[in-house]
């Protein structure tokens, strides 16, 4: 498997698509710190870092899902798999070279981001959550990006190029909205308060009453375990720096990342290949 | 007979039938294995088959003696090199750049050998030029380099000859009949341009509906084929009455051509044609050609 990995990287080294995510992050992560810093000194609103430096998380699975299907799909396009499978090389080979190539380059593709957000430490300094929380949302995106890399590793193998373009985006998109609505649900407030005027009185009465679409019990764990599980729901997290279970967030990603490898090893080995 | 493929009733299942129907097939060592067949006979999914792309549904097939089976097989797979369907190249990289892949893929220790790969197949010239600006037959013999990277003694390949031009069709031609000569590398071409296939092949398959119809070896072949004068005459009337006369056997084309076998003399034919009243006006030596052997074997219409 060796020669697979050393042979990926000579081609990662030289694929316009994996420089163009890299730099297209870069820019938009400097882009966007720049204008939100500028936009919040106007108002008056500059606080710290902290509150910018992670916002991109959430828009990382697209650049990801961009490159890993545009990366992938060249395998088949082009028909180079049939030489590695050709002269000897197992399936779980081309399979596990393939996931390996592309998890170290979406994390370079994270770096970019990272390192993009450093814009903003001439107007705000540095992060306030410390070195141990700093190391933590790294250790997040790390775990949420070799999931979101084994999904699609998995499409992108298991499909030819058009579907699979097509498909990638469409996942993502989907876990998205399917992390975004979990979220939403779990942001209502517990009570809602209402200000009633009648007539003929001078102030308006308060009252406090439950929420109706507050979530609670089961369903509630249910929903947050959605949210960890989800790599979508995890970068959406992380936007806000609100990580309350980091052990469930990266037991979720390992989880994810092995269903959807050990899963795709065991299709991929007997798809039938043109 | 030391065979480098061999199949065994084999038999792969698609959605909508059966492309191999019990193919049993033999390839010797040294040899040009010719592949015939129409489209859709099976010689594609055959080669996709050899090659671990896909997995048989019944039946088997060794590889330098591996079973497809068996563990083997990926290391006899290291000794073959193949061209399926379409040049498997990266387009967006250089020739250079696509051999020092394989190379990687391989695990070959250095790039010793590349440019004398690049001047085997007639690319050393194209320098930076990537593999998407290459006319086909470039793309082509660049597969061709590709799957010769690592030295394989068994290439394989799957139509070579598709959408080239004339000069196109002789250069490869000559690749691989020096490749054959030089280094003696087995070939099994799979092709249904007879012509060509038939300047080349040192033994033939011939397939029809996934099953092999005959294997043949082309001295075997070139026996088997009935040679005949083909004559074309001023009336082929007068021509039948004298060539009953003389008991041999023929076969009329047209109005004024026929072939006649049994090897008769010339002179008394012609003589017996004048005193029948027929004009020779031509006559000529004719072989049964591939083709002609092919549609006699599997049936179907000669557009001529």
């Amino acid at each position: 498997m060796n020669n697979l990995l050393r042979a990926n990287f000579f081609r990662l080294k030289r694929d316009n698509m994996f420089y163009s995510c890299l730099f297209t992050t870069l820019g938009c992560s400097i882009g966007f710190m720049i204008l939100w810093c500028l936009e919040n000194a106007e108002k008056g609103a500059l606080t710290d870092l902290d509150g910018f430096y992670f916002r991109p998380s959430a828009g990382m699975g697209f650049f990801y899902a961009m490159f890993t299907c545009m990366f992938l799909s060249v395998e088949y396009s082009e028909g180079t798999i049939r030489n590695k499978l050709a002269v000897g090389h197992t399936r779980r080979e081309v399979y596990l070279s393939s996931f390996l190539t592309v998890f170290p380059a979406s994390l370079s593709i994270a770096v970019a981001w990272l390192i993009g957000g450093l814009a903003g430490v001439p107007f705000l300094g540095f992060l306030t959550i410390g070195f141990g929380g700093t190391l933590l949302c790294v250790a997040i995106i790390v775990g949420y990006t070799a999931a979101f890399s084994a999904i699609n590793t998995f499409i992108g193998l298991l499909n030819d190029r058009r579907s699979a373009t097509v498909i990638t985006i469409s996942v993502w998109l989907m876990l998205a909205l399917v992390s975004g609505f979990f979220e939403s649900a779990l942001h209502e407030p517990e009570t809602i308060t209402k200000a009633i005027v009648s007539f003929g009185e001078e102030a308006p009465s308060v009252i406090t009453e439950p929420n109706p679409y507050y979530i609670s019990g089961i369903q509630r764990e249910v929903y947050e375990f959605a949210v960890d599980l989800l790599p979508t729901g995890q970068s959406s997290l992380l936007q806000n720096i609100s990580i309350e279970r980091p052990v469930r967030m990266l037991l979720c990603s390992a989880g994810v990342t092995a269903v959807f490898t050990l899963g795709g090893l065991r299709l991929f080995a007997r798809k039938d290949l043109k | 007979m030391e065979y480098i493929l061999e199949t065994n009733n084999l038999i792969k299942h698609y959605k909508n039938g059966k492309a191999l129907n019990g193919l049993t097939l033999h390839v010797e060592k040294g040899a040009i294995y010719g592949f015939v067949g129409r489209n859709g006979a099976g010689k594609t999914t055959l080669i996709r088959l050899v090659c671990g792309l896909q997995e048989p549904t019944e039946g088997t097939f060794t590889l330098y003696g591996s079973p497809n089976r068996s563990r083997e097989i990926t290391k006899a797979r290291r000794r073959m090199g193949a061209v399926v369907e379409t040049p498997s190249i990266y387009l967006s990289m250089t020739a250079e750049e696509n051999l020092k892949q394989q190379y990687q893929i391989l695990g070959l220790p250095s790039y010793d050998g590349i440019k004398e790969l690049l001047e085997l197949v007639r690319l050393q010239n194209t320098g930076k030029k990537k593999a998407r600006d290459f006319s086909l037959g470039m793309r082509q013999r660049l597969g061709i380099a590709v799957a010769l990277a690592g030295d394989p003694d068994f290439l394989i390949l799957d139509e070579p000859a598709n959408g080239l031009d004339p000069q196109g069709i002789v250069e490869i031609r000559e690749l691989i009949l020096r490749l054959n000569k030089e280094r003696q590398i087995t070939v099994l071409i799979s092709s249904h341009i007879l012509d060509e296939l038939s300047r080349l092949a040192t033994h033939y398959g011939f397939i029809d509906n996934g099953r092999m119809v005959k294997e043949i070896s082309a001295g075997a072949l070139e026996a088997s084929c009935r040679k005949c004068l083909r004559l074309t005459v001023s009336d082929a009337r007068p021509l039948t009455a004298a060539l009953d006369k003389m008991g041999l056997q023929y076969s009329v084309r047209s109005d004024t051509e026929a072939d006649v076998y049994d090897a008769p003399s010339v002179t008394e034919l012609t003589l017996a044609l004048h005193n029948a009243g027929c004009e020779v006006k031509n006559i000529h030596e004719h072989d049964e050609s591939l083709e002609s052997y092919y549609m006699n074997l599997v049936g179907g219409v000669r557009d001529e």
